[in-house]
């Protein structure tokens, strides 16, 4: 390799990267964008689900227990109504996600020393807005009922029972950007570094200046090094910009080590290299590039892990994510920011992404090579 | 005859347009089978049901009390009991490397505790990355607990649960019974496919025209504007409606998804919302002059009311700010409106006014282009 050749090459991508706004604009403006929306709509948490209340009881115990779902702040009551109709009504307009209509008879049923049915009518179109909301009702309505049987029991076996004391780990005010930001940041160094890299190389090639190109006296090795480490560096860039506005911006604390983490991006950057270059070689316009880019990045970003847990998927599909190197670096970057484990707790995914990088290299050489000569 | 010389004009154009797309077959291919895949991948993978969460249990009081405690666990299929470490420090590395999500210590004093009638405390911990995860998990792991602590009670006292007081959480689930995530995903899916296709699609077929300098080829034949959109748009709003139609059936024939509302009302909507975004993708193509532009202004509108139109995600609260911003984008409409007629089954009633307002910026979008339109060409 010599160095004058890879330097003149690095030079010419520069000036080039300059003088496209385009780039600077997808680098340097595109994520901040898409971090501050997502900052209001991926990242929020799930509370202040707006609900309704239709007390029919209007009890002092009946009030306790809606003071149970003021109290926390999953819910919002919104409206107090009289009659299981407005309920549905602000349902279907969608005013509330949740209703509770507590029976004319609550108070005297309890008082009776029998169960009483609280009906809760909940929309479930948005599930992962129902789930949550259905979880944290259930569990108001349990907590009351065994607030109420010990009461009833009285004395004699106030004690008795089961008591679970949970605590949270990594993430112990359940803190949805804690979750999101750091997946972020693996999505959009992957997506970004993909995009820079197939359009830099495709196109070379149709706007017909790859011949040129080859008919200098550039090898072939010097000329892919140097058209993609600018582009690397970029990359990197970005990935830095969307890191230190993700946790300065929503206030996500790094448990681990700082250098860890900048270690694991560079890692999965250069294990994504190998891939980028391959797509390059394979498609022949730079619109083709962006569909097979498009259409490979969509399953890994379902399959990795990145917003919803892998155990609920069919094994099938648990076992194609093991493919996926966003799954492992998923995995990492958690175990860095979240968790503040060191690396000998991520040896397996640093393993998967090796053989990752290689085989997609080696692939990428091949192919390459192929459509020079 | 004028009206059939400007059919057969407009159907120069169409039948022009589809050689352009049959020449790239790959693209094609690409652009129809995407959505069956994206539906597919969301059908399978981003459900949030808490099944199977990896669990470790460290059973200090190895007793028959502890032993019906982690049984009550094993009995939901929310945890799968794979580790049973024998110390703390083996639970946490456990923990550390995710392989497991949830650990539950059982103190040496369990048995001894429950035997003297007090209550017997048990620790659990969890990992809590994944906030809707963890939140449901935490509420599972304490109802657990507390129902089977109420069962110890109810055994010692010999009486059933019929008798003892409590409150019963009847719980239903409207509009989605089941939580099915597809319900959720398939209109959203239908809403961005549309919206991509009619606008984007749209803006590429004029402006590429307009950069390969064929569009003042286009300008000396006796070609008129109008007939010219018409005939631009048409190959792209058939291939979005086919798209669109590919996805409901789908949802409904593989995934069992139901329409609840009137089909007809559907078919409106979408056709209203097609039209919207055509004309949001003509507006684009007035003022852009290479294709990358047009993409450009493209994306500043698509990201932005994907995520804020509360298509994709849950939103529940906006600031004030991007409440205004979401006002403005046709998604946000389309989105309460295809989410109304398919999964709550309500009808103009209630959508009336979402309509009324997506018709508004509908008009006054084309209007816009169209004025412009006929400048740029003359």
């Amino acid at each position: 390799m010599n160095l004058r050749r890879l330097w003149a090459i690095l030079r010419k991508e520069f000036i080039h990267i300059v003088r496209d706004t385009r780039t600077v604009i997808i680098v340097f403006i595109m994520p901040l964008m898409q971090m501050i929306l997502m900052g209001y709509t991926v990242l929020s948490d799930i509370k202040n689900i707006p609900m309704a209340i239709c007390d029919l009881s209007q009890s002092v115990t009946s009030r306790d227990f809606v003071a149970a779902f003021r109290t926390t702040d999953v819910f919002d009551i919104r409206y107090e109504v009289s009659s299981e109709r407005e309920v549905a009504r602000l349902l279907d307009e969608g005013h509330i996600r949740l209703g509770v209509v507590i029976p004319p008879d609550y108070a005297e049923t309890l008082a009776r020393g029998e169960r009483v049915q609280v009906a809760f009518y909940l929309d479930g179109s948005d599930p992962m807005v129902g789930q949550v909301a259905m979880s944290s009702a259930e569990l108001i309505a349990q907590s009351k009922s065994t607030e109420v049987v010990r009461h009833s029991l009285g004395g004699a076996l106030s004690g008795g029972g089961v008591e679970v004391r949970s605590r949270v780990w990594y993430n112990p005010d359940l803190t949805q950007a804690n979750f999101t930001i750091p997946a972020m940041v693996g999505m959009v160094m992957q997506s970004f570094m993909t995009q820079l890299v197939v359009g830099a190389i495709v196109r070379e090639r149709e706007m017909g200046t790859m011949e040129q190109l080859i008919a200098t006296p550039l090898r072939g090795l010097e000329m892919i090094v140097g058209k993609i480490t600018p582009y690397i560096g970029l990359a990197a860039l970005t990935a830095l910009e969307i890191l230190v506005t993700g946790l300065l911006w929503f206030d996500v604390p790094i448990r681990g080590s700082f250098l860890l983490l900048v270690l694991y991006c560079l890692f999965f950057l250069a294990a994504m290299l190998g891939w980028s270059v391959l797509i390059s070689a394979v498609a022949r316009t730079e619109q083709e590039a962006r569909m097979m880019n498009l259409f490979i990045m969509l399953p890994s970003m379902f399959l990795s892990g990145m917003f919803f847990p892998r155990t609920s998927m069919p094994p099938v599909l648990q076992a194609a994510g093991e493919v996926v190197p966003l799954t492992h670096f998923m995995v990492m970057i958690r175990a860095v920011v979240l968790k503040g484990v060191g690396i000998d707790m991520v040896v397996p995914q640093i393993v998967g992404l090796t053989v990752f990088g290689i085989v997609s290299m080696l692939l990428a050489a091949r192919s390459f090579r192929h459509k020079l000569t | 005859m004028g009206l059939m010389t400007s059919l057969e004009r407009t159907w120069a154009i169409i039948r022009k347009e589809f050689i352009h797309a049959g020449r790239d077959p790959r693209t094609l291919v690409i652009t129809i089978v995407m959505p069956i895949l994206l539906l597919m991948l969301l059908g399978y993978t981003t459900s949030l049901d808490i099944e199977g969460i990896p669990m470790a249990i460290y059973d200090q009081s190895k007793s028959a009390e502890s032993r019906r405690l982690i049984e009550a666990y094993q009995v939901t299929d929310s945890f799968t009991l794979n580790y049973s470490p024998q110390s703390y420090s083996d639970l946490r590395r456990l923990m550390d490397s995710g392989r497991i999500q949830v650990g539950l210590i059982i103190p040496p004093d369990y048995a001894s505790k429950l035997a003297a009638g007090r209550t017997a405390q048990v620790s659990c911990v969890l990992d809590g990355s994944n906030p809707t995860v963890g939140s449901q998990v935490l509420a599972i792991v304490t109802m657990v607990g507390q129902s089977h602590g109420i069962q110890i009670i109810q055994e010692k006292l010999g009486i059933s649960v019929a008798q003892l007081p409590g409150i019963d959480a009847r719980m239903r689930v409207w509009y989605n019974p089941k939580l099915d995530n597809i319900n959720f995903m398939v209109p959203a899916i239908i809403g961005m496919i549309l919206q991509m296709m009619c606008s984007a699609l749209t803006a590429g077929a004029i402006v590429g025209e307009r950069e390969r300098g064929t569009m003042e080829q286009l300008n000396v034949t006796p070609i008129r504007s109008l007939e010219l959109i018409v005939g631009k748009a048409v190959p792209y709003l058939v291939i979005a409606a086919l798209i669109g139609a590919e996805i409901l059936i789908i949802g409904v024939f593989w995934f069992g998804m139901e329409i609840h509302g009137s089909m007809l009302l559907l078919i409106g909507f979408c056709v209203l919302f097609m039209l919207t975004s055509l004309a949001w993708g003509l507006f684009v193509s007035v003022i852009a002059k290479t294709r990358q532009q047009a993409q450009m202004l493209n994306m500043l509108i698509m990201l932005p009311s994907q995520m804020l139109s509360g298509m994709m995600f849950p939103i529940l609260s906006l600031p004030v700010a991007l409440q205004y911003l979401a006002a403005l984008m046709p998604l946000t409409y389309f989105t309460r409106m295809i989410r109304g007629v398919i999964l709550k089954g309500v009808g103009l009633e209630i959508l009336w006014l979402d309509m009324g307002v997506l018709a508004v910026i509908c008009i006054v979008l084309m209007a816009v282009a169209g004025a412009r339109f006929k400048k740029t060409l003359e």
